[in-house]
């Protein structure tokens, strides 16, 4: 149990970089 | 004046006079001219050949930004299972276990962005491996990171018209070799000097004057305290950081500590002005912060040596100041100093205890992580302030009717835009985290959590309020200091600080680049009469009003329910 919800909080994690992206592309054409 | 308050005019005016040497130095280094560095050039390209880096490519801002985030995306994968498994790995003579999910989550976070939050204890809650694999390293890499974005913006600002802004790799690993990791050797053989220890055996069984008997926390201490405050990273060795014994032994140590905590910061100032060949520029800035950090220096140190008013009615002299969660070793003056360095500059270590500091203190406190841009963190806090730059041209463009202009190029809606959504950021975790935890503290006290809301603070009232107030301004500042009191080492607090920590770290480093990246693009137009400068001290006068203004819209009303109403309600 405490290995998936390790899991799912390193996920979190890699979506806050996804979200980050996200932001730079965005600030090219904001 | 008495030797106290001696001792922090000559941190102060020790640290000024060894950062513009050191300025005019990093100027030379990320302009790629000569310096004393230069046999480390070998290493450097050796790191290049290993990560597959070619130094000569020039990036966009965007390319520069990707391979920002990449790495640190990479660094937040290997020290989440280092951190996890930490328990059945070597150097782990102590024995110590792994990691709790949440707690992983959030330290892992609090390294990777320079924040040095701690929920654990160093001396129970790491091993050796983590303490050096991932938490020193980390505050080499991290700070690094800032420094490099820095690096970015100094490049953007001084080409006439260019479409990049240098390569993120050469500026990061150049910030190491040449900078980071000269300083914190020559550091921490003042701190093994001064009695830090440096060691990879476990604890020290002894028996106390009293016949008790103790074992006393050692390990590799020396090597990461230097970093720690160089790197403007903060996080302690032992779990009360800078107040240990062991890691900040006596005054000349905490001395060595203040202006290193302060050092770097300061040059990067200096840095931009010679970078740019503008040193009037860096000096409007550098006279800028420092009348901010002055004020709030001199407050709090009255505020400190004034003595506790609770402590007084019960007939007690204070001679020294206030010295309850002080060391005598280190004074009040001192503390106060090292309060408002630590929380200026993003350091976030401690050498006393912010939560039996006066209702000032902690109001100044919590301000100065507010403006985050007092000096700031390394590269981070002039990007903070780069940001109130941009602001500020574009509201004196509109006062006198010009198109506003930094440095020859147009500040327009998508700069502003930016600028705008980067400026709110900060206030918007702040003042939500708090909300949210206040209202689970009032409405949802008897959440069957491992710790209860009810339970969250020793303090109740407004010192408690101040407290989870704290606990989201420093997360959200990258800080990382505690005002402690609050039981934070729990799913809550772990997820939301970590949730706060990532976002208040890549997005305020995102927008001051994307502005340089994006003015940098545009027509250098030529300087002229009517040219707003914006090195004179008008325009520093304009910068200070338009942070004062955000920072007192923004967190008066949060700062009146804290540590303003204590104040007033003694």
């Amino acid at each position: 149990m405490q290995t998936l919800i390790a899991a799912a909080l390193l996920l979190l994690g890699l979506l806050c970089f996804a979200f980050f992206y996200w932001i730079t592309n965005r600030f090219d054409k904001i | 004046m008495n030797t106290n308050l001696t001792g922090v005019v000559a941190m102060l005016v020790l640290t000024i006079i060894m950062a513009i040497p050191l300025g005019r130095y990093m100027a030379k280094v990320y302009q790629g001219e000569r310096v004393w560095t230069d046999f480390l050039s070998p290493l450097e390209r050796l790191l290049y050949r290993l990560g597959g880096i070619n130094p000569a490519e020039e990036m966009t801002w965007q390319r520069f930004l990707r391979a920002l985030l990449t790495i640190n995306m990479l660094w937040l994968v290997y020290g989440f299972i280092m951190l996890f498994y930490q328990g059945i790995l070597p150097l782990n003579p102590d024995g110590n276990p792994g990691m709790t999910p949440d707690l992983t989550f959030n330290t892992v976070i609090s390294f990777v962005v320079n924040c040095n939050l701690q929920h654990y204890s160093g001396e129970s809650g790491m091993t050796y491996l983590t303490q050096l694999g991932v938490v020193m390293y980390f505050q080499f890499v991290s700070a690094a990171t800032g420094m490099a974005a820095l690096a970015g913006v100094y490049k953007a600002m001084q080409e006439k018209q260019s479409s990049t802004i240098g390569n993120f790799y050469v500026y990061f690993i150049q910030s190491i070799t040449r900078v980071l990791l000269p300083l914190s050797i020559v550091l921490a053989l003042f701190l093994i000097i001064g009695g830090t220890p440096m060691t990879f055996e476990g604890k020290i069984p002894l028996t106390t004057l009293q016949g008790a008997e103790q074992n006393i926390s050692q390990g590799p201490a020396a090597a990461m305290i230097a970093i720690k405050q160089l790197g403007t990273n903060g996080g302690g060795f032992f779990g009360v950081n800078s107040a240990h014994p062991l890691e900040n032994p006596n005054y000349l140590t905490n001395m060595l500590s203040t202006m290193a905590i302060l050092l770097i910061p300061m040059s990067m100032v200096f840095a931009l002005g010679f970078y740019l060949k503008r040193r009037r520029l860096a000096w409007t800035i550098f006279g800028v912060m420092s009348i901010g950090f002055l004020v709030f220096v001199v407050s709090t140190v009255i505020a400190e040596t004034a003595g506790n008013p609770a402590i007084a009615d019960m007939g007690i002299q204070q001679q020294l100041g206030s010295m309850e969660g002080k060391e005598i070793r280190i004074g009040a003056e001192a503390s106060a100093f090292w309060g408002i360095a630590t929380t200026a500059t993003s350091n976030g270590s401690v050498n006393a205890m912010h939560d039996s500091m006066t209702p000032i203190s902690g109001f100044l406190q919590l301000l100065d992580m507010m403006i985050n841009a007092l000096y700031g963190g390394v590269g981070v806090g002039l990007l903070n302030y780069y940001i109130f730059i941009i602001i500020a041209v574009f509201i004196s463009g509109l006062m006198v009717g010009r198109t506003p202009e930094l440095l020859g190029k147009k500040v327009e809606i998508r700069e502003m835009k930016i600028a705008t959504l980067i400026t709110l950021l900060h206030p918007f975790l702040i003042l939500v985290g708090t909300a949210l935890s206040s209202y689970l503290l009032v409405h949802h006290a008897d959440i069957a959590w491992v710790v209860k809301p009810g339970n969250w603070l020793n303090n109740p009232g407004n010192h408690g309020f101040s407290e989870m107030l704290y606990e989201y301004t420093s997360s959200s500042a990258n800080n990382g200091s505690g005002f402690e009191g609050l039981g934070d080492n729990n799913f809550f607090w772990n997820v939301s600080c970590g949730i706060v920590l990532i976002l208040s770290r890549f997005i305020p480093i995102i927008g001051p680049v994307a502005i340089a990246g994006l003015l940098a693009q545009k027509q250098y137009i030529p300087e002229s009469s009517g040219t707003l400068r914006v090195d004179t001290g008008t325009f520093g006068v304009m910068t200070f009003a338009v942070i004062f203004i955000v920072a007192a819209l923004s967190f008066f009303p949060a700062l009146a329910l804290g540590p303003l109403a204590e104040y007033f309600s003694y």
